[in-house]
């Protein structure tokens, strides 16, 4: 049996802040076996972030279990097994590109793992020449892939991603993509990404997961051979499965109507 | 050219002092008590000057180590606040019930605790100071977005580690904040100490009483002359600084 990289069992979320508890999650299994990059797709709402942040251990479920690398989130984050890359770039705007992306590395110190050389990452994706710059000298694209290197720098073996392209426009988007699946071709971490987008779905992962309201809709192989390149997008196999991600998407909607 | 070289930097302030100095002039002879001529202020200053710097010095000092002393205090108890919640539900209102206490009126209590030396003086100037930097670096400290602390949360970052790496240095811009403020208030603190609780120290605050007692209303304005220049230095001095070392943040960018 494959190793899972990301278990959540009968997992529960509901926030209770004194009025109407809102349930998150209920009752979610998902099982992500180790090296695979699964995308999750879905209405507003319907608590993909939130199962992103079970998984990364910034909050605890209300029932059920998550285990990532077989232990709990709280220990995979104190081993350095786990990279984090938030909707907004998240840099700290008083150190230079270089020293952002190696901070995370200096904390922690126990957990210390032995990393990738973060210059050649950074010249890899294009920030040769901005590596002394502070964030606010980039563009919002550069940002974030300074924010992508800065969580593939730690080596980490299950990577979360929260929407870190829902900001970009198209272009820059797809350069991104491109960038991101160099970067996880030669470090091969789990990938768990949160996004809106269909296409962007299908483009990067291995399976598509469709959420409704607080549960998995469906769940879609996709078996396209890698690598993706740009215009072998517009295959017919590719549009397939877009449609059949859609439809499963409609249905979600539906749902929450 | 530096930008405070061309004209338009410097002409429109030094066009107002100079009609201000024409209005002085025009209101000395209407209110003779109020408006000494700017010529004898001059001279007051030159014949008085080492009595003033002497003085002036006294005042300085004062102002520095008072606001020295509430810096630190501040500092550690914004970190102390800003880490324990229920430090900060006990704390938090004792200095604002501080700082809404007239410090004037403790005056002659410190003066009776401390004597007549400089220490009540200190208190009174730190007293002033540890308000605006406690409630600045407090906000300071937990300004940090969320998603940069889950960041280094989902690496486990100790606390002590983000207050280094994240905390702090997210805290300088309302750090200087303050500073820009108390600087300047420190000499009006040490001024209000001198004339609140006096005694046997030097400072400026005990030139103006002395020299308005005896009527000498050159003297007088020579010294709060004095005082306001050492403000606009202090405040002055606190800006290069905010610059040099706030590169990155924006109130530091030129528009």
């Amino acid at each position: 049996m494959t190793e899972l990289a990301v278990d959540l069992r009968g997992v529960r979320r509901v926030y209770d802040d004194g009025g109407a508890p809102v349930v998150a999650l209920d009752g979610v299994d998902l099982a992500v076996p180790a090296g695979r990059f699964v995308s999750i797709i879905g209405p507003s709402g319907c608590g993909k972030s939130t199962l992103l942040r079970l998984a990364a251990g910034l909050e605890a479920p209300d029932a059920g279990e998550v285990r990532v690398c077989g232990v709990t989130p709280e220990d995979a984050s104190r081993r350095k097994l786990l990279g984090f890359v938030p909707q907004t770039p998240a840099l700290l705007p008083w150190l230079s590109v270089r020293k952002n992306v190696t901070l995370p590395q200096r904390v922690n110190r126990r957990g210390r793992r032995p990393g990738p050389d973060m210059e050649a990452m950074l010249r890899k994706v294009g920030l040769g020449d901005v590596m002394g710059a502070l964030p606010s000298q980039l563009s919002g694209g550069m940002q974030q892939r300074t924010s992508i290197v800065r969580a593939f720098g730690l080596h980490p073996d299950v990577l979360l991603m929260d929407e870190p392209f829902g900001a970009l426009d198209e272009f820059t988007r797809e350069v991104l993509q491109e960038q991101l699946l160099e970067l996880w071709d030669e470090l091969k971490s789990t990938v768990l990404f949160v996004t809106h987008s269909i296409s962007e779905a299908v483009r990067l992962s291995d399976v598509v997961v469709v959420m409704g309201p607080g549960c998995v809709l469906d769940t879609i192989e996709i078996d396209l051979p890698r690598p993706r390149l740009q215009d072998e997008l517009q295959d017919a196999r590719f549009r397939e499965l877009e449609v059949r991600v859609r439809d499963a998407l409609k249905a979600a909607f539906g749902s929450v109507r | 050219m530096r930008r405070y070289l061309w004209p338009s930097f410097w002409l429109p302030f030094v066009v107002l002092v100079v009609i201000l100095g024409f209005l002085w002039q025009a209101g000395v002879h209407r209110w003779p008590y109020l408006l000494p001529p700017l010529g004898d202020v001059w001279s007051s200053l030159h014949t008085n000057l080492h009595y003033l710097l002497t003085n002036a010095w006294g005042t300085l000092r004062e102002a520095l180590l008072g606001l020295a002393i509430g810096l630190v205090v501040a500092v550690a108890l914004a970190v102390v606040v800003s880490e324990v919640p229920l430090a900060r539900r006990a704390i938090m209102p004792v200095a604002v019930i501080l700082n809404v206490t007239p410090l004037v009126a403790i005056a002659p209590a410190l003066v009776v605790a401390f004597g007549f030396g400089i220490t009540p003086k200190l208190v009174i100037t730190a007293l002033i100071c540890f308000f605006p930097i406690l409630i600045n670096t407090s906000v300071g400290l937990r300004s940090v977005p969320l998603e940069v602390l889950q960041v280094y949360r989902t690496v486990h970052a100790s606390r002590l580690e983000v207050l280094w790496h994240l905390r702090a240095p997210s805290s300088l811009p309302y750090v200087f904040a303050a500073l820009q403020i108390v600087f300047p208030l420190s000499v009006i603190g040490a001024v209000v100490a001198e004339m609140s609780a006096p005694g046997i120290t030097l400072g400026l605050g005990n030139v103006i009483q002395q020299a308005a007692q005896h009527n000498n209303l050159a003297l007088t304005w020579a010294a709060i002359a004095l005082l306001a220049l050492m403000g606009a230095v202090l405040l002055f001095v606190v800006t290069v600084v905010q610059r040099r070392v706030l590169r990155w943040h924006q109130s530091t960018a030129s528009v």
